[in-house]
């Protein structure tokens, strides 16, 4: 009996020292979450998408987000600078962590603000490549992950991490079966993630680079360009952050439906 | 009676044909082992439908749909319908199933993914309009799927326009899924094999039904494999015939298997160079048999005369038959060489015409003619001199009639030339008012018979949904963003609306409907806001609203990326050119100057195959007359001889559109290859007809007429009987309209080309008395 209560003590002695050796899937993904969620911020960006035959069309944003005091959901009120013809529209997204988001569009030329309800996380935002679901960040209990091993991506160690839905609602939700991410082992970011659509077939690839120290307090990143690219469409997104400013002092009236048509 | 070797024939051909004799084991060996090899490349010819060559490239529908597939992946539609056993579309059952195969076709190869419409496909959104909001949710919400759920679907479904007549029939009973395929390499069918699979299980507890160019093509191309069971009809038909005329297993061997080699060879040709056959020309195999085979009977025919010659001076059965086989070859090589000649530069003078399926029937069957020539001056006589000679040369039955009737025939030009022309002119002048009511329709779907079980679901999809078949509008604003502009918008909304005043056309769908929609639904769903804006900014803001809560490729169908160019999608339940090309026009008209228009899609393929196929089949016809015309001119020195051959081949096609204007048979590709068949073949028996006259040496015309048709003329019908009845097993080929008409078509071709050369030509040749017959050979 002795005998075996000591060999069940080696054992988890060294799960435990496993666990050590590298932290959990959850662990790592629960801080990759985090960590560019920053407390308020005010950027400009250039969103080039192109289609498979080369056509390219270019929007231009200014966005501004604040998190609520949950530090969980954010506030994105992103404006439309260009192109010309929708130049002043506006979209305000108010993000639940337990319901469905709140999206408000402003049309200047009717000068009309109307609420947008989906629940749709698996469409584009700003029709980009990237899912509604890709920008707020997905849920990460609502994933199952699994460390796969440890590689370099560009020459910066990484953990690559493997995360299925729990369940169907939230695989027919989000519109992927599989996820596989490259988190930095330095800044938690994900450098590199490939999507798997409902049937099993890799849908996208999402990679980012020059990778910023947005709020050295707070230790939170930012990637300054994100890249998504279809592989079954071949279309492709560039989000390029032409500025980034954190901590920025924002009022909370900015993000109601009434601050939508300021600033116009 | 027997001719003499006319003086021209060089003294070398007979020592050609010695030659051929004396070393029969090594030519019949080399033939065969040729046409082995050559088989064996065959067996790489396809039968496949490329319609992107139907239409010449340079025209201007097919570089229209080259563009609008390049720009929008509209290509080649296939439309499927799931239909429960009981109760109405909105059921779990009928939802799991589309949803299952909208996924599952996205993964199909040659698809284009983002073009996929049914109620499952992402793009297809509820769009509500509320006095404060918008609310914007998947028509399909996630699993599992309650009869609350699917009721929703169903409100949204019927309030919205855009789907109308489009996801769910007006009755509520079928769902549908239209998707767009590129064309595959190896035909229609090679799709249709990736999509069957995934159908299957569900065709059990559900019924499903298939159309759409893609299901109607693939269809189509599986009727061509007929020809696997028609062809070896067709050569047994023919071996009955030839037993029938000679009454002898050699005269039946002998032919045919010449003309199996002649088919083996030319199909290898075809294989190594990777020409496809398509539809219309799988029928040609039977053509070149018939002629090679045809041609074979007329040696074989003299062989027999001269054979019965040199019996009576030759005491050596063996070395009287090999002497009857140079002889008999030696006074048959330029007539024969120049019938064959004559018909195979006709065919391969229709390389020049840029229709693919014309060029590949001109290539195929010159090169068959040619083969079969080559193989009847070395192949047959070889075989011929290794074969114990005939025990008994008695023609049989048919052999017996075919020469009574031939002469009676003759007799009837010599004895009554003018009533005979005048007859001839009458009959011709009818055959003109006839013709001039034959209809240019083609359409792919006509092909196949109503009671087809194809054609049954195409009628079903057609009477639940807007239509099966498309027409691809694209429209180019000259400059980005032309597309946000209300005129620009306004004017897809008037060629929506103005398609939609013919009765064929079921739906249509354009950015138009988008903008509509959106802006009715930004506006609290008022209906007074189902419109197009005024402003350009609106509708750029309310396309942008879309993106924000669609994917990027959801309007890839509609729109290019820069907005400079938009699609309309027209879905019609026709695809007749008869009955669209005055839509076409009137689109065209419609758009005149404001855009750049280009067309494309399964309606306008026919209605420019129509256009094209008025033009050039005439011209088509006109060149293997006037390539007739020219070689026998100058076989004969004459231009009269030149014209007496194609009296009855002209008299031929115009009976054969007479027919057709009043039987009702459409002019399309299958029965515009009949006429170009008729001319290149019926050319030969007029040719035959007028060297024998012109080798004869009579006391008199009517005498040397008399002998020539009595010869000759025998061969003609048997050889005009052989094609006609080859070809007619293609009637047996039910249900598949172009095998019956040209089973029809060629058969009527034949019997009245011969019945011209053997009726009219006899008297033309008394009434106008040509000098080339009346050179130095007639004696009085």
């Amino acid at each position: 009996m002795g005998k075996l209560r000591f060999a069940l003590l080696m054992l988890l002695g060294l799960a435990s020292m496993d666990c050590l050796a590298a932290p959990d899937a959850n662990e790592i993904m629960e801080k990759n979450s985090g960590v560019s969620k920053v407390v308020s911020s005010e950027s400009e960006a250039t969103i080039t998408m192109t289609a498979k035959g080369g056509g390219e069309r270019i929007r231009k944003t200014y966005t501004v987000t604040k998190l609520a005091r949950n530090g969980q959901d954010n506030s994105r009120l992103s404006r439309f600078l260009a192109p010309a013809d929708v130049k002043g529209m506006a979209t305000l997204l108010v993000e639940h962590s337990d319901a469905d988001d709140d999206i408000w569009v402003y049309l200047p030329s009717m000068k009309k603000v109307r609420r947008l309800s989906t629940n749709n996380k698996r469409d584009g935002f700003l029709g980009t490549d990237l899912s509604h679901g890709d920008v707020i960040g997905h849920k990460v209990k609502e994933w199952k992950h699994r460390l796969v091993q440890e590689e370099a991506l560009d020459g910066a160690p990484c953990y690559m991490v493997e995360s299925v839905p729990i369940s169907t609602e939230v695989k027919e939700s989000s519109g992927y079966s599989k996820r596989l991410s490259w988190v930095r082992k330095d800044n938690f970011v994900a450098a590199r993630t490939d999507y798997w659509d409902e049937a099993g077939e890799l849908l996208k690839s999402v990679n980012v680079s020059d990778i910023r120290l947005v709020d050295k307090e707070r230790g939170k990143w930012q990637p300054m360009r994100i890249e998504a690219v279809n592989k079954q469409t071949k279309h492709s997104s560039v989000i390029r952050l032409d500025t980034f400013v954190v901590n920025a002092s924002l009022s909370d009236s900015l993000f109601t439906p009434r601050g939508l048509d300021r600033g116009e | 009676m027997r001719e003499e070797i006319p003086a021209q024939v060089p003294f070398s051909l007979s020592r050609y044909f010695s030659l051929v004799v004396r070393h029969r084991v090594a030519v019949v060996m080399a033939s065969i082992l040729l046409s082995a090899v050559m088989a064996f490349q065959a067996k790489d010819l396809k039968v496949i439908i490329d319609a992107d060559k139907i239409l010449p490239p340079n025209h201007p529908y097919t570089i229209g749909a080259h563009k609008i597939s390049e720009v929008f992946g509209l290509k080649y539609s296939l439309v499927i319908g799931v239909t429960p056993k009981s109760g109405d579309a909105y059921q779990e059952e009928v939802a799991d199933a589309v949803k299952s195969i909208t996924d599952q076709l996205a993964k199909t190869p040659d698809v284009i993914p983002g073009n996929i419409l049914s109620f499952a496909a992402h793009k297809a959104k509820s769009i509500q309009g509320e006095s404060d909001g918008l609310i914007v949710r998947p028509l399909l919400s996630s699993r599992p799927w309650s009869p609350e759920k699917l009721a929703a679907m169903r409100k949204s479904i019927e309030e919205t326009p855009l789907y109308q007549h489009a996801l769910i029939s007006d009755d509520g009973r079928t769902a549908a899924i239209v998707a767009e395929y590129r064309p595959d390499p190896a035909g229609f069918r090679a799709i249709m094999a990736n999509v069957e699979p995934i159908l299957k299980p569900y065709r059990e507890h559900l019924d499903i039904s298939v159309s759409g160019h893609v299901g109607i093509l693939s269809a189509t191309e599986k009727f061509s494999d007929r020809m696997a069971v028609l062809l070896p009809m067709a050569i047994i038909v023919i071996g009955v015939l030839l037993y029938a005329a000679f009454g002898s297993w050699q005269a039946l061997v002998l032919p045919l298997l010449t003309g199996v080699l002649a088919l083996a060879i030319s199909t290898g040709v075809m294989g190594m160079m990777g020409i496809p056959l398509d539809v219309f020309n799988a029928i040609t195999p039977i053509l070149i048999l018939a002629v090679v085979t045809g041609h074979a009977v007329q040696l074989l025919k003299r062989y027999f005369d001269e054979y019965e010659i040199q019996q009576a001076t030759q005491p050596d059965r063996l070395k009287a038959s090999h002497e009857a086989i140079v002889t008999s070859l030696t006074s048959m090589s330029p007539i024969t060489l120049s019938a064959g000649l004559a018909a195979a530069l006709g065919f391969f003078s229709l390389t020049i015409f840029d229709i693919q399926t014309v060029w590949i029937f001109g290539v195929l069957t010159g090169m068959g003619i040619l083969v079969g020539l080559v193989l009847e001056f070395t192949f047959m006589p070889a075989l011929r001199a290794m074969l114990p000679p005939p025990e008994h040369l008695a023609q049989a039955w048919l052999g017996r009639f075919l020469s009574n009737l031939a002469s009676r025939l003759g007799q009837l030009g010599v004895n009554h030339p003018s009533s005979v022309l005048l007859g001839a002119a009458l009959i011709a002048g009818l055959a003109v008012a006839g013709a001039s009511r034959v209809l240019v329709n083609n359409s792919n779907k006509g092909n196949i018979a109503t009671s087809n079980e194809v054609r049954k679901q195409d009628a079903f999809l057609n009477r639940q949904f807007g239509g099966t078949n498309t027409i691809y509008l694209m429209l180019d604003g000259g400059h980005p963003d032309a597309v946000k502009t209300p005129e620009f918008m306004n004017l897809l909304d008037q060629l929506q609306r103005e398609a939609e005043t013919f009765p064929q056309i079921g739906k249509t769908i354009s950015m138009a409907s988008h903008v509509k929609r959106l802006y009715q639904a930004f506006n609290g769903g008022q209906p007074a806001f189902y419109a197009i804006p005024e402003k350009k900014e609106t509708i750029a803001e309310l396309l942008m609203l879309y993106s924000l809560s669609g994917n990027p490729s959801d309007f890839d169908m509609f729109v290019d990326q820069d907005y400079r160019r938009a699609s309309v999608v027209i879905y019609s339940k026709s695809d007749s050119s008869v009955e669209l090309t005055p839509l076409v026009e009137r689109l065209k008209a419609v758009v005149g100057n404001k855009a750049v228009l280009s067309i494309g899609g399964s309606v306008p393929e026919a209605v420019g195959l129509s256009e094209v196929m008025v033009h050039d089949k005439l011209l088509n016809i006109a060149q293997i007359i006037a390539v007739v015309f020219a070689v026998a001119a100058l076989v004969f020195r004459s231009l009269a001889a030149g014209a007496l051959v194609v009296v009855p081949v002209i008299f031929a096609v115009l009976v054969n559109f007479g027919v057709m204007g009043v039987t009702g048979i459409p002019l399309n590709i299958p029965t515009a290859l009949c006429s170009a068949m008729s001319v290149g073949i019926g050319a030969d028996y007029a040719i035959y007809l007028l060297y024998r006259a012109k080798q004869e040496a009579a006391q008199s015309l009517p005498q040397i007429i008399a002998n020539a048709v009595r010869s000759a003329g025998a061969a003609c019908l048997f050889v005009a009987l052989a094609i006609a009845l080859g070809y007619s097993v293609l009637m047996l080929s039910y249900d598949f309209y172009p095998h019956v008409w040209i089973g029809l078509m060629v058969g009527l071709a034949m019997l009245v080309s011969v019945l011209a050369t053997l009726i009219v030509l006899p008297a033309a040749l008394m009434k106008f008395q040509p000098s080339f017959i009346k050179g130095e050979e007639w004696v009085n």
